[in-house]
């Protein structure tokens, strides 16, 4: 595809880089971008460079915010003794939407995976741990992602925090509610029958 | 052309919504990168069979001189759940990976490292042999199945055994693999015949590291039981077999998989009990 705008070429190339965006729809969003009124532009533009200007990670449990610490690690309302462990924001956003759980968490900023150079040293571990230090905690959840990443994290942090001597749990691995048993694929299958709880 | 073949799940990437990109060690066709279309949607027929760590059969279409091939089925036929659930053998089962991940290459057939491979992880499986053991043996084997085996069994100069009372191990040779016995290398210093440049690619062996090494390089993996050893005697055998692979395998990275067994310390004050 050829045009004769450079500028254009560019915003498409930005938006290419995108996740989930391919060439041809990142031409079709540049050509669009042309044909808004100014000020939806300056809106947009705006907001980009916001996101970068103000959001930033809570210096205790790494969470994104525009306040540090995080509504979550201020608010009164939380239960301080228990925090849970994940993986990456999204993972708070989505426990935060179930409205069941009240502790605080630790955003590790991703999980141990060798093959992709991620190592220990690459997660806010040594964070955790000092946190640990300070701040008086009875239960730690770990609720990471059930592949073989999460369950690396989990076996590696389960090492690292039995002789701390804080009770430590992991979340249940078991069958996405309104799904069928019969499609259900054997290791979830064989994960939920393990962590079968009694009546 | 639609092809299947055996597989083991190296690593597996998300990519775009639904989809995965999954690098992949076949037995016919070597390393390879497939996708998997719709992997991540809920009702996917290929769900945990694209884990790192899965032994499947992959039915694919294989594309001459393409980086990507299009996945038509993929069949769990292990997920060798014992070693995922246990971190010293998910460290050694994610090492050897790592390793074929560095080394194997796209569209080269290798029989022998694929079932070493294999091999391996169902030994992890099993777990009658101690992880660190699996891990240096299959270093070892890994070596001799893509060109430069070791001959730890009789010295390299005399001839000798080292076995039942032949003679003493010994220097190990990184260039070659071999092994010079204590009396052979003191004739050669004597004489002056191995050079000083030489003498940087040897690495002293006691004994009991050398049958080790030598056990972890020819008997039967399942064979290995009975096989364990001290800190001092591991930093040894982990030493020898890393240098060994360093000096035949270029650009080869530190393994990432073995920082998982190196506990950070914690400081007494985190400490409860
Ligand atoms: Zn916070
Ligand atoms: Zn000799």
């Amino acid at each position: 595809m050829l045009y004769t705008s450079e500028s254009i070429e560019q915003l498409a190339a930005a938006f290419g880089q995108l996740p989930g965006i391919g060439r041809k729809t990142a031409h079709r969003l540049a050509l669009h971008i042309l044909k808004l009124p100014r000020e939806d532009v300056d809106v947009l533009a705006r907001a980009l460079v916001d996101v970068k200007e103000k959001v930033r990670y809570c210096s205790v449990c790494a969470n994104i915010t525009e306040n540090d610490p995080c509504a979550i690690c201020a608010s009164p309302k939380r239960d301080r003794s228990v925090i849970c462990v994940v993986e990456e924001p999204n993972d708070v956003m989505a426990i935060e939407k179930t409205n069941e759980y009240r502790g605080l968490y630790h955003v590790l900023g991703g999980a141990l995976s060798p093959l992709d150079g991620i190592g220990p040293e690459d997660l806010r571990i040594t964070e955790l741990l000092r946190r640990l230090e300070t701040q008086p905690t009875d239960e730690i959840i770990l609720a990471l992602n059930p592949n073989v990443e999460g369950e690396a994290t989990t076996l590696y942090l389960t090492r690292l925090l039995k002789p701390v001597g804080i009770r430590l749990t992991r979340i249940a691995r078991g069958l996405p509610v309104g799904s069928d048993l019969e499609f259900a694929d054997e290791a979830t299958l064989s994960r939920a029958i393990e962590g079968r709880i009694a009546l | 052309m639609l092809v299947t073949t055996d597989a083991i799940v190296l690593k597996s990437m998300k990519y775009r919504d639904t989809s995965r990109i999954v690098s992949v060690y076949t037995r016919d066709y070597g390393k390879l990168s497939v996708i998997a279309k719709g992997a991540r949607g809920p009702r996917s027929k290929f769900a945990s069979a694209l884990e790192p760590l899965s032994r499947v059969v992959l039915v694919f279409y294989r594309t001459e001189h393409r980086d990507l091939h299009l996945v038509s089925q993929c069949d769990l036929r292990a997920s060798y759940r014992r070693v995922t659930s246990d971190l010293d053998r998910m460290a050694a089962g994610l090492a050897c990976l790592e390793l074929i991940d560095q080394t194997a290459h796209d569209e080269e057939r290798n029989d022998d490292l694929f079932g070493l491979t294999e091999h391996a992880l169902e030994i992890l499986d099993a777990g009658n042999v101690r992880p660190e053991v699996v891990l240096t043996a299959f270093k070892l084997r890994m070596a001799a199945a893509i060109g430069f085996a070791t001959a730890l069994e009789r010295c390299a100069v005399c001839g000798r055994p080292f076995r039942k009372g032949g003679c003493e191990a010994g220097w190990f040779r990184l260039a070659t693999g071999s092994v010079m016995c204590l009396e052979c290398q003191s004739r050669s210093r004597a004489t002056g015949s191995s050079g000083g440049a030489d003498a940087a690619a040897l690495v002293r062996l006691s004994a009991q590291t050398h049958e080790a090494l030598e056990r972890c390089a020819t008997a039967p993996l399942e064979n290995l039981a009975s096989l364990a050893w001290t800190t001092a005697q591991g930093n040894e055998i982990h030493n020898a077999a890393r240098l060994y692979l360093h000096h035949h395998i270029e650009h080869l990275r530190p393994l990432k998989s073995e920082e998982l067994l190196l506990r950070p310390v914690i400081r007494s004050s985190t400490r409860r009990t």
